[in-house]
């Protein structure tokens, strides 16, 4: 049994319109973004030039939602992006532009927090867990890991969160 | 409770509670208003070109940096320019064995096939008889996810559950003995006169003596998750995982890295070989040293899906497929690789997708590759 050629998977594939792509993965993005910037400022610039590129490459993209993503984790991590994106938004808020995306409450604030002080790969795991709501599978794609690898930095970050959180909750109460 | 502790839990319902507040955070960003934003800068940039040529430079220098890692290879973003879709299927299957319960690794040797079932609660090794197609034994085995060798003897079967080996005497299908290794034994290979077995949460490489059942050896594999794949050709050990491939030295234990990354490794069909999911790749390796020799892209099928699980014997390699985003319905595949010729020689759809998604697994043997297909709890015989 042979399998079609031509076969289109809505949202996997570059079949798909781009415009249909973005309104579906747009919002989710910024999350990631935010979760790893910290910024939410930034979020919002940090998807808008990872969409643009994809945009811009868009017949060759071969799984745009992974490839988004991928980027997107990639880009939200680095400290100099962030700023600059930052005094980029900062600059647009002072102009009475402001951003949507709401501020975070304190007690989420600081997971995300924890998360992007653990080891780069965990933290990015960590966020397409729980941000992305991916699976194991879609996350070792995404990053070009090994299952195995996945799930290993998944138990060592939650391990690590947990000490971290669980110290400072109790500092709290 | 979490199975990684109380500690674990409480990060998990932190986690689960962070990004719903994420969510609502995102809750009034217009993204009507975003899309016309970003369509007003997408003519900006057609109208200059200049702007679109550095976009793209950057976008590649980006894609090239993060393959620089994975084997300085082309850049893994975009579509192989040069793959044309077989015409020939990969293969034919001739017979669908169920083995009541969920296949997870499968093993050819000893006169049988041996397959992995079940999960922690109720796990099994299946026999198979290639003669007859049917389940010949089933041996009761604390599995999880289950890597399965055969060689030296025995059948050895690497268990995620209780992080041992499991020795399986084919003449009598019993265990023989259980063999402490590492965490999360993740791969598991027969050669140069030993058991070796990757470790995936302690990174290390356990080599086990089959004439005492003892680890002679515990060898550190450097970088995270480096540990994840073995396969045993031309004298050496072969470990892959996220910092790329690792060649151990069977003489001393040393190890030495090699400029290769990522994917399931596997050796036959006189080779070496990498299944590269991310580039949608077979990698052909000079087993006496590592070096690429080919790098084989297999056809885009309409689906998301590249290379995961691979196996190579008597002139082909076979190469099942994962999905980034498994959804029920989508296809499995199998590939095969012409080892001789080096290209892409057809694909069989070896299952459908169902809601509790196993990748199917894949060893090939004299005159007949075995495919496990997850979704249906079977195993399917396929002539190639």
């Amino acid at each position: 049994m042979a399998v079609p050629e031509a076969r289109v998977e809505p949202g996997e594939r570059a079949g798909e319109r781009f415009e249909a792509f973005y309104v579906r993965e747009y919002r989710g993005i910024v999350r990631l973004a935010y979760a790893l910037s910290g910024s939410r400022l930034a979020a919002e610039d940090i998807a808008q030039d990872v969409f643009l590129r994809a945009y811009l490459d868009w017949p060759r993209i071969r799984r745009p939602a992974a490839w988004v993503r991928k980027v997107t984790v990639r880009r939200a991590g680095r400290a100099a992006r962030r700023r600059l994106l930052e005094a980029r938004a900062l600059a647009r808020l002072l102009a009475g532009r402001g951003p949507a995306v709401a501020e975070l409450p304190p007690h989420d604030a600081e997971v995300w927090r924890a998360v992007r002080a653990l080891p780069r790969r965990q933290a990015q795991v960590i966020a397409l867990r729980y941000v992305a709501d991916a699976s194991v599978a879609e996350i070792a794609e995404t990053l070009g890991l090994a299952k195995g690898t996945v799930k290993a930095q998944l138990h060592r970050g939650r391990q690590a969160l947990a000490a971290r959180l669980g110290t400072a909750t109790e500092g709290e109460r | 409770m979490s199975p990684e502790g109380p500690g674990a839990g409480m990060s998990e319902e932190r986690l689960r509670s962070a990004a719903e507040a994420l969510h609502r955070s995102v809750a009034e960003v217009d993204v009507m208003e975003r899309l016309e934003r970003l369509e007003g800068r997408r003519r900006r940039y057609r109208a200059t070109g200049v702007a679109v040529a550095v976009l793209l430079v950057a976008a590649v220098a980006g894609a090239v940096a993060l393959a620089a890692r994975q084997a300085g290879g082309p850049a893994p973003l975009t579509r192989p320019a040069t793959t044309a879709p077989g015409p020939a299927p990969a293969g034919t299957v001739v017979a669908t064995i169920p083995v009541q319960g969920r296949p997870s690794g499968v093993a050819v040797g000893g006169g049988a096939v041996w397959v992995a079932t079940g999960g922690a609660d109720r796990s099994r090794v299946v026999r198979i008889d290639p003669a007859s197609n049917r389940v010949m034994a089933t041996v009761a085995v604390p599995l999880g996810q289950a890597e399965l060798a055969v060689g030296a003897g025995a059948v050895w079967v690497a268990s995620s559950s209780d992080n041992s080996v499991i020795r399986i005497d084919p003449a009598t299908d019993r265990v023989d003995a259980t063999i402490d290794v590492g965490r999360q034994p993740s791969g598991i290979a027969v050669g140069a006169g030993s058991v070796w077995v990757a470790n995936a949460l302690d990174d290390t490489v356990s080599r086990i003596d089959p004439a005492s059942n003892q680890v002679v050896a515990t060898i550190p594999i450097p970088g995270q998750g480096s540990a994840l794949s073995v396969a045993a050709a031309g004298g050496s050990v072969w470990v892959s995982g996220n910092y790329g491939l690792h060649r151990i030295d069977p003489a001393g234990n040393r190890v030495t890295p090699v400029d290769v990354c990522c994917g399931e490794v596997a050796a036959g069909a006189g080779g070496l070989w990498v299944a590269m999911g991310m580039d949608r790749t077979v990698l052909r390796l000079n087993p006496a040293t590592g070096r690429v020799l080919a790098r084989i892209p297999v056809p885009p099928t309409g689906g998301s899906e590249g290379p995961f699980h691979i196996a190579a014997a008597g002139g082909a390699v076979w190469v099942t497929s994962e999905t980034v985003q498994p959804k029920p319905g989508d296809p499995s595949l199998l590939w095969r690789v012409d080892a001789a010729g080096g290209r892409f020689a057809g694909t069989l759809r070896v299952g459908t997708v169902g809601r509790n998604h196993v990748t199917p697994t894949v060893a090939a043997g004299p005159g007949a590759v075995w495919v496990t297909v997850g979704d249906a709890d079977a195993v399917l015989r396929i002539r190639p």
